[in-house]
């Protein structure tokens, strides 16, 4: 839009500029070659960026919208295929396993990006003082957000094997029974939250830092001299000054969080029981072990839907927006 | 444009090309018209096979010294190359090539319980009706082999791939310890004997059992090793449905108690129990962590060296218990030729060479134990080397008949299985009973049954 406008004021612009009398003079045929350069210039040089996002965004996801409009087995041509209008929605509605996918990715994001959260803040505060060693440690607690996610899934895999892993070992040492872990129904969902936690906490430290380091002292200071403790500097100064920087924190890391995929697949594949059967584990085998594909496009336009609600009312309800109009108008 | 520019242009406007130019031309244009041909015969002698595999030793020979020797067969004129993939991720590889008509891959390797799904789209040409059509090609030699695995492979009486290996349920045991605790040894053990002595035997930091209940496909063997011994079962039968596509696995409650079966020696298992997959099971044993354990035979190479087992020498191998009737589950590899090949008769050319037994030997010595050569499952020589194959002298002295692997007849058995899979889970870890497990496979499975 703004491009057209602008192409638009250049052109009932052109009669005033000096350029034009030279252009009318040589006559009308000119002026309109010229016209026609100056307005799809700019298109021509767009049009690459355009096709390349048609191409690779807005048209597999319209695809896709019209494929989970339809019964499509690519893997099995026999079975009934078609248009079914909103059947594969509907059942998703009724699909017992996704809304127990969908509930435990809940459960694993709000207490994934709470205790990252938590742990990032308080490293962030940490690293923030002066003290010796920690450029060194600041660097080496980055490690584990560089770490690929599968090689991560497989070494806490070996990490916390029940009866031959050193997790276990280290307890035992301590004088506590082993645990099953990832082979208990009853820990394997918090077994696959720490795992998590401690590969992303970095990433939110590295944001809360970068806030951390950008507060101004005056507050803090102004604080000092009311007499405020370090609690109350921390809950009434600190966190109010953050607030949009951890939000924009969480945003990012829940995003991330929902998505995850790769470590959980290759600790548990979402067992046992089901347990840690996150909706991108349940996602991955509806369309590629089932290859039930237009279900599988409609449960995960249902789920970008219920996401993009979720991020909307996050915004609106964290005061994000709101926050960053007021830092704009000051 | 630069004022050069238009010069050349205007230069070759120009241009009147001398006699001596045109004949030299022309000459240039016959040799390449006669060179041509020679060119393509030599593109056509030249071929490279390319196959889908997955990550197994006997894999490893195909694209090493089966690739070199097949290389030399033919004067270096065939060159076999290919891709391994790990067991799950390969489904989803042949599914995804196969349903879009790709002819990456001129061989395709499949487990049984895949193979319906790839003949009934016609994903894949059958060897028996290739030579048929065209009776130019080489004979198969199928005398040499087990014919276990044919069973899922063969159609209308016509065989459509050829086997690469044969697995099925094996007994393992520590008799040092089995000894130790006075324990008779197999065969032909009872569940229940199974159950006791796993009992026993659990102690001093040994687990007297375990299942591979983490593995979709590891946990349906543990399954199906303790229903395959209720009921009598035709080879060509299968356990899950019946011609019909009607669930039959809980008939006579033959579900229900293979769950129970499992259920019961869940105190004797190891505490990982269920997250254990097939690369879980050998460790166990060479670590000595485990007295007994049923399992498949591909599952256990290396037992018996010294190199990475601590109990090499201590390991017994028979059939698998049972609670009524003694009959064995076979399995296997096969390998397909893609309809969508474009070397579809050098394809089948190497396969047939396969058959004539060099390669199979050299799966042997890649450290493949799930064999099928005759002639290697009859050396004294080869059994003293792996110890696992005495489990075909009980077989046969036993006089037990084989029997298929579940649910190999439906397109979408690998959908059929996980189904049932997390159903008995479900029972073994308590969230159900087992009877409104097996209900509730049955309903799923009816549901799953679209074709």
């Amino acid at each position: 839009m703004a491009l057209a406008s602008s192409v638009y004021l250049t052109r009932k612009s052109m009669p005033s500029q000096p350029g034009f009398a030279v252009h009318a003079a040589e006559g009308p045929p000119r002026l309109h070659r010229q016209n026609m350069r100056e307005n799809w210039a700019p298109w021509l040089m767009l049009a690459p960026t355009f096709f390349v996002l048609i191409a690779v965004g807005i048209y597999p996801l319209g695809y896709s919208l019209w494929i989970s409009l339809h019964d499509y087995h690519p893997s099995n041509p026999s079975f009934p295929q078609g248009f079914i209008w909103f059947d594969n929605y509907v059942k998703a509605f009724l699909d017992e396993q996704a809304r127990h996918a969908l509930g435990l990715t809940a459960i694993f994001t709000v207490s994934s990006v709470a205790a990252s959260l938590v742990i990032g803040l308080g490293l962030a505060l940490l690293f923030n003082h002066q003290l010796p060693g920690l450029a060194i440690a600041r660097t080496l607690i980055l490690i584990p957000m560089l770490v690929t996610p599968i090689a991560v899934g497989i070494t806490w895999r070996i990490m916390f094997n029940p009866d031959l892993g050193v997790i276990n070992y280290l307890l035992g040492l301590i004088g506590i029974p082993a645990q099953g872990w990832l082979a208990s129904m009853n820990q394997s969902l918090l077994s696959v939250i720490i795992v998590d936690v401690w590969q992303w906490t970095p990433f939110m430290f590295l944001i809360l830092f970068a806030g951390v380091r950008s507060l101004p002292r005056s507050p803090f200071e102004s604080a000092a001299i009311d007499g405020a403790s370090r609690l109350q500097a921390f809950f009434l100064v600190t966190l109010p000054m953050l607030r949009p920087v951890i939000v924009l924190a969480v945003l990012l890391r829940a995003v991330d969080s929902v998505r995850t995929f790769d470590q959980i697949f290759m600790m548990t594949r979402g067992g046992p029981n089901l347990t840690t059967d996150l909706i991108s584990l349940y996602l991955q085998r509806v369309n590629f072990k089932f290859f039930d594909i237009g279900y599988g496009a409609a449960l995960s336009w249902l789920f970008l839907i219920l996401l993009m609600i979720a991020i909307i009312a996050f915004i609106r309800y964290s005061g994000f927006l709101r926050g960053a109009a007021e830092r704009e108008a000051q | 444009m630069p004022k050069s520019s238009v010069n050349s242009l205007r230069g070759l406007k120009s241009l009147k090309p001398s006699r001596r130019t045109v004949l030299k031309g022309l000459g240039a244009t016959a040799v390449a018209t006669t060179a041509a041909p020679t060119v393509k015969a030599k593109a056509d002698e030249e071929v490279n096979l390319n196959i889908l595999l997955t990550n197994i030793p006997w894999t490893d020979a195909v694209l090493s010294t089966v690739a070199d020797a097949y290389n030399a067969h033919t004067g270096g004129r065939v060159t076999i190359t290919g891709e391994q993939m790990p067991y799950e991720a390969h489904y989803e590889k042949i599914i995804l090539e196969l349903s879009s008509g790709s002819s990456t891959f001129d061989i395709v390797t499949s487990d049984t319980i895949w193979i319906r799904q790839l003949v009934n789209n016609n994903w894949v040409k059958g060897l028996e009706p290739m030579k048929a059509e065209d009776p130019s090609l080489p004979d198969l030699n199928w005398g040499d082999f087990l014919d276990g695995p044919y069973l899922f492979s063969t159609f209308n009486g016509e065989r459509w791939a050829i086997h690469a290996t044969q697995s099925t349920p094996v007994f393992v045991y520590r008799k040092d310890l089995l000894e130790e605790a006075e324990i008779e040894p197999p065969p032909l053990w009872s569940w229940d004997q199974y159950r006791d002595a796993a009992a026993k035997l659990t102690k001093n930091g040994v687990s007297g059992t375990a299942m591979l209940l983490g593995g979709q496909d590891a946990c349906m063997g543990d399954w199906m090793f303790r229903v395959m011994g209720y009921d009598p079962n035709p080879p060509g039968n299968d356990f899950i449905l019946n011609d019909d596509n009607e669930p039959i696995f809980n008939e006579n409650d033959r579900g229900v108690r293979a769950i129970e079966r499992m259920k019961e020696i869940l105190p004797y298992c190891p505490k990982g129990v269920f997250n254990f997959d097939y690369p879980d099971g050998p460790p166990l044993m060479q670590e000595g962590q485990v007295a007994l354990v049923v399992h498949w035979l591909d599952m256990w190479p290396g037992l018996d060296d010294p190199s990475i087992s601590k109990f090499a020498g201590n390991f017994g191998y028979t059939v698998s218990p049972t609670d009524n009737v003694t009959q064995h589950m076979v399995a296997g590899w096969g390998m397909f030729i893609n309809a969508f090949s474009e070397h579809q008769q050098e394809a089948y050319k190497f396969l047939a060479w396969m058959l004539e037994g060099q390669a199979y030997q050299m799966f042997r010595e890649a450290g493949e134990t799930t064999l099928i050569y005759k002639p290697d499952l009859t050396s004294d020589e080869v059994k003293a080397q792996i110890p696992l194959l005495s489990v075909y002298d009980d077989i046969s002295s036993l006089g037990t008949t084989y029997t298929a692997f579940p649910p190999y007849k439906v397109t979408n058995a690998a959908e059929v299985q996980r189904l049932v899979y997390e159903e008995v889970i479900a029972a073994v870890a308590g969230d159900k009973t087992p009877k409104a497990a097996m209900q509730d496979a049955e309903d799923r499975v009816v549901k799953a049954m679209r074709g």
